[in-house]
């Protein structure tokens, strides 16, 4: 029985021309994003490995020169981007995509590419993520809104009824004929966009991002059931098919466009994120209250100088058998970096604070839940530009004790004439990123998962018991 | 009857079922609440990015201040002679001074690009790669993907939305509950009575949405003594009527194509979808594909061979090492090319990025430009323009702004290089003449001017829609 009404229900909104419209419109932007997706992907990433082979060849190059020069000298990193992007832009166009790697300092990423648009950039992306986060559920409601309003209305409801065809099975057949609907345009576009994603990603594709693709599709089938079922529970309650279409809509503001805005002046205002000049106030001044390695005046430098003395029992800097402004400067290094892991966490874990509101927000707007999935599974998230910066932070601190441990065990005191070659610059592995496997994206996101679940069954078992329920 | 008399009877009966149906009230109510949260939460948000501005330039006022007051006192003047924090320009220079942008009288009313592009820029003799990491704000990248919940956001997506909720069965209602062809029997004509209906809705609706901007202006605290408030107010308010009446135009023309009420909304809500959420984004990656900004790696390239081979041409390593740590260069230490060498490279710099930036800027000039161009395309990305222009934190202010700081920077550096190479120290009389930012506004007749045509293309499509509206009215199907 239920596939009969399934089948009834498909055949009506195909011959329906205006849903048949609608449709093929969806089909059309998805296709057009996962194309400009695809392409920018391309572009982009062969750019940046590029522009990483550019950097280590630059930093191989550089000539004779004192190892902590090197260092300041340094490397720029790029981030990588993910094949999956080109589904899910995420947060990408508001995070830098470069970071500049010397001594000394930990450096924000530069180059966000939101700043390279136009005001525009801000109506948002077109990215098949958008699509099928804002559009498809719409299209959900249009092809719901009337599902048994609409029978009611017409007097069709009674009859099927009469039939013996319990309310259940009917709402059930009702759902699997959207979702059948759902699947002639959707299906394509998916298969669309794995053989984009496998010709962006190459062999790796398959066990690097299958998973991840598999995971995301879970994630919007669940969101879509959301719709689904939340228009078909409407549907079945509302007096009129006009007065569920108002709900639906309305549900549909809140969800996508009230929600995502209030939650996140809400995160702000209850884990404030600190103003530039604040952190960076505070970041130099801690840097200052330490070691400063340069400053031989400085007490604390003086310290370290009387422990290393003593280390090598001798009287004289010019005694040591080690260089120390090499250690000195590997000392205040060390400081800096602690001070900076304090600051950067901070920063960092306020945006994680404030992400916990957004998770919060997601059981009233599933939007959110599923946003959040889907960047994360498609490397676009903040969580995964952390985890870029973290290893291209932990890259610097080594690179930056290799020079200073050069400087320190390899040269005298006060010997700043003391130069390194290639072979040395060579000796420092090249940067190289692995990006979190699909497993910990996936416990990090399982709190989204869950509330999508909650939202797809509730809904789900609401439909069928307003159905139950409704009056004929 | 008259005519008159007939519409402005259509017009009260229309107030008085207003105000017996709960749902439009509330609907109404809604929209007021979230106009109210938008105003404050824009008035907080522009309060502290102001409050850090003006923190950040009073730090280096008082360090100025302070330099001074040492020279001034006789004993400094006697060790004139010798480098001091306060004396050296190369010192001076280097701790540089913030150009800051200040905000508009409205700024509180729409957020803009204020959150994403900086509203400060560090003027100093290092180079720019130098300082522009401390130009770049710690937003949330998930709030800055989001958007800010201001009065811009209320106008430009849910007062579109207010609006159709209460016009998409302005007409299809009547026929479905059969009152319109009781009313037609009247002396009367279809487009009176819409004529009516429409007036009804929008002194209401237009008149609320005029209400909460006058109320935010206020509330965000704008002096209504500066001449440009007045200006910049009227045509916010202008904005919003027209963006409005070509909500209601469509409204009027979609009714007018005689389908069902349910079917209005359908294709009313698909419209507001394509021109607030599909044609900007459609819009925004055609812009860029046309004139793509060039690759940042190349950017990175000629600033690392740059720096590269001056230090292979650089033979001294203590000089190659204070030029890694100017800031440490000892006061009164006779080393007497490093800071003259250290500006070169930094000026040198500058000099090589200059023309990469540059195709940047042209780039995203021409983007704009080719925005500017096509936005009659949608009235959302007009009106949008429009009202951050006259927020002032629009793209066209931002770019000012950058000229500007960008100018004073190249002041700031001149004032201080030229006394490191002379090797002059400062004295208290030159602190008299530190060059300082101050914004320079544009002129009321160009900013007039650039909001005059986003007007236009906001009126423009409203009054096609309205044309063909009037046209279809007359061939209305009054029976089914």
């Amino acid at each position: 029985m239920i596939t009969h009404i399934a089948r009834k229900e498909l055949t009506a909104m195909l011959r329906d021309g205006r849903l048949r419209t609608i449709a093929v419109l969806l089909f059309l932007l998805l296709l057009t994003s996962l194309i400009l997706g695809w392409n920018s992907y391309m572009a982009q990433s062969a750019e940046r490995a590029e522009a990483n082979a550019a950097s280590r060849k630059q930093w191989e190059d550089q000539g004779e020169r004192n190892p902590h020069g090197a260092a300041h000298f340094g490397v720029y990193v790029f981030k990588p981007e993910r094949p999956l992007s080109l589904a899910d832009k995420g947060v990408d166009a508001f995070t830098g995509i470069s970071v500049w790697l010397e001594a000394h300092s930990q450096n924000p990423f530069r180059y966000r590419p939101a700043e390279d648009a136009t005001a525009l950039q801000r109506f948002g992306e077109l990215t098949a993520a958008n699509t099928l986060q804002l559009l498809v559920p719409l299209f959900i409601i249009i092809l719901c809104f009337s599902a048994f309003s609409g029978e009611r209305e017409d007097g069709t409801l009674r009859q099927i009824l009469s039939l013996g065809v319990s309310p259940q099975v009917l709402a059930l057949g009702k759902a699997l004929g959207v979702v059948c609907a759902l699947g002639v345009f959707l299906l394509p576009a998916t298969i669309i966009g794995v053989i984009a994603l496998r010709l962006a990603g190459g062999a790796e594709f398959v066990a690097a991002d299958l998973p991840n693709v598999a995971l995301m599709t879970l994630g919007y089938l669940l969101y879509f059931g959301t719709f689904i079922g939340f228009s078909l529970l409407v549907s079945a309650l509302s007096s009129s098919s006009r007065i569920a279409l108002v709900i639906l809509l309305g549900f549909w503001i809140l969800n996508g466009l009230l929600m995502p805005r209030l939650s996140a002046d809400l995160a702000e205002r209850i884990y404030p994120t600190p103003s530039t000049v604040d952190f960076w106030t505070a970041v130099n001044k801690e840097i200052k209250a330490g070691v400063d390695g340069h400053n031989s005046a400085d007490t604390r430098t003086a310290e370290l100088k009387k422990k290393v003395l003593e280390q090598y029992k001798v009287s004289k800097v010019e005694d040591l058998p080690v260089n120390f402004d090499g250690i000195a400067l590997q000392t205040s290094e060390e400081h800096s970096n602690a001070v900076f892991d304090k600051h950067y966490g901070a920063l960092w874990d306020t945006y994680a604070r404030q992400d916990g509101v957004y998770r919060l927000a997601a059981w009233f707007a599933p939007y959110l839940a599923v946003r959040s999935w889907s960047m994360s599974l498609a490397g676009t998230d903040f969580e995964n530009h952390r985890h870029f910066a973290v290893a291209a932070e932990t890259y610097r601190r080594e690179m930056v004790k290799m020079m200073n441990d050069d400087v320190a065990f390899n040269s005298r005191s006060g010997d700043w004439e003391y130069t390194q070659g290639k072979s040395l610059w060579q000796s420092v592995p090249p940067f190289s990123y692995q990006k979190p496997d699909t497993l910990t994206l996936f416990r990090s996101q399982l709190t989204n998962l869950l509330t999508l679940s909650v939202w797809c069954l509730v809904c789900f078992a609401g439909a069928i018991f307003a159905a139950r329920k409704m009056s004929v | 009857m008259t005519d008159k008399g007939l519409i402005t009877q259509v017009f009260l009966h229309e107030w008085k079922s207003l105000f017996e149906d709960r749902s439009a009230l509330c609907v109404i109510l809604l929209f007021l609440a979230l106009a109210a949260y938008g105003i404050y939460n824009g008035k907080i948000w522009s309060e502290r990015i102001n409050a850090a501005n003006i923190v950040t330039v009073a730090e280096k006022e008082e360090k100025l201040r302070a330099s001074q007051e040492q020279l001034a006192k006789p004993k400094e003047a006697e060790a004139k002679k010798e480098f001091t924090e306060n004396n050296d320009p190369f010192l001076a220079g280097q701790s540089g001074f913030p150009a800051t942008m200040p905000p508009t009288q409205l700024a509180a009313l729409s957020v803009g690009q204020s959150d994403l592009l900086p509203t400060t820029y560090f003027a100093s003799i290092m180079s720019r790669q130098r300082t522009i990491g401390d130009k770049y704000g710690f937003e949330n990248p998930v709030s800055l993907l989001t958007g800010r919940f201001d009065l811009a956001f209320v106008i430009i997506y849910l007062f579109p939305l207010l609006i159709l909720a209460l016009t998409y069965n302005i007409i299809s209602g009547e026929k479905e509950s059969g009152t319109l062809q009781l009313l037609l029997s009247q002396p009367i004509s279809l487009g009176q009575i819409v004529f009516g209906k429409v007036l009804q809705r929008a002194s209401l609706l237009i008149g609320l949405a005029i209400l909460v901007s006058v109320i935010g202006a206020i509330a965000g605290g704008a002096n209504f003594a500066d001449s440009q408030t007045f200006l910049r107010l009227g045509l916010w308010l202008l904005t919003l009527i027209f963006y409005g009446g070509f909500w209601f135009s469509a409204a009027v023309s979609v009714n007018a194509l005689g389908k069902t009420s349910a079917g209005n909304a359908v294709v009313l809500i698909g419209v507001w979808i394509t021109l607030v959420l599909v044609v900007p984004t459609l819009l925004n990656i055609t812009v860029s594909k046309l004139y793509p900004t060039p690759s940042r790696t190349e950017l990175m390239t000629a600033i690392r061979e740059n720096i590269k081979d001056f230090r292979r041409d650089g033979n001294n390593m203590l000089a190659k090492y204070y030029e890694d740590h100017p800031e440490l260069r000892p006061a009164g230490e006779e080393t007497e090319d490093f800071g003259e060498t250290f500006l070169l490279v930094q000026m040198d710099l500058d000099n090589q990025t200059a023309p990469i930036e540059k195709r940047f800027e042209t780039q995203i000039t021409n983007q704009q430009s080719l925005v500017d161009r096509t936005r009659f395309v949608s009235p959302a990305i007009a009106t949008q323009t429009a009202l951050n222009d006259l927020a002032g934190n629009g793209s066209a202010r931002f770019s000012n702004f950058k000229q500007q700081g960008e100018s004073f920077a190249e002041d700031w550096k001149d004032f201080f290089s030229s006394r490191v190479f002379r090797k002059t120290l400062l004295t208290s009389a030159d602190y008299e003449q530190v060059p300082r930012f101050r914004f320079v506004e544009e002129t009321t007749s160009e900013l007039a001017s650039r909001v005059f045509v986003s007007l236009l293309a906001i009126m423009l499509p409203g009054a096609v829609l309205f044309t063909i509206s009037v046209f279809l009215m007359r061939r209305y199907p009054i029976t089914n």
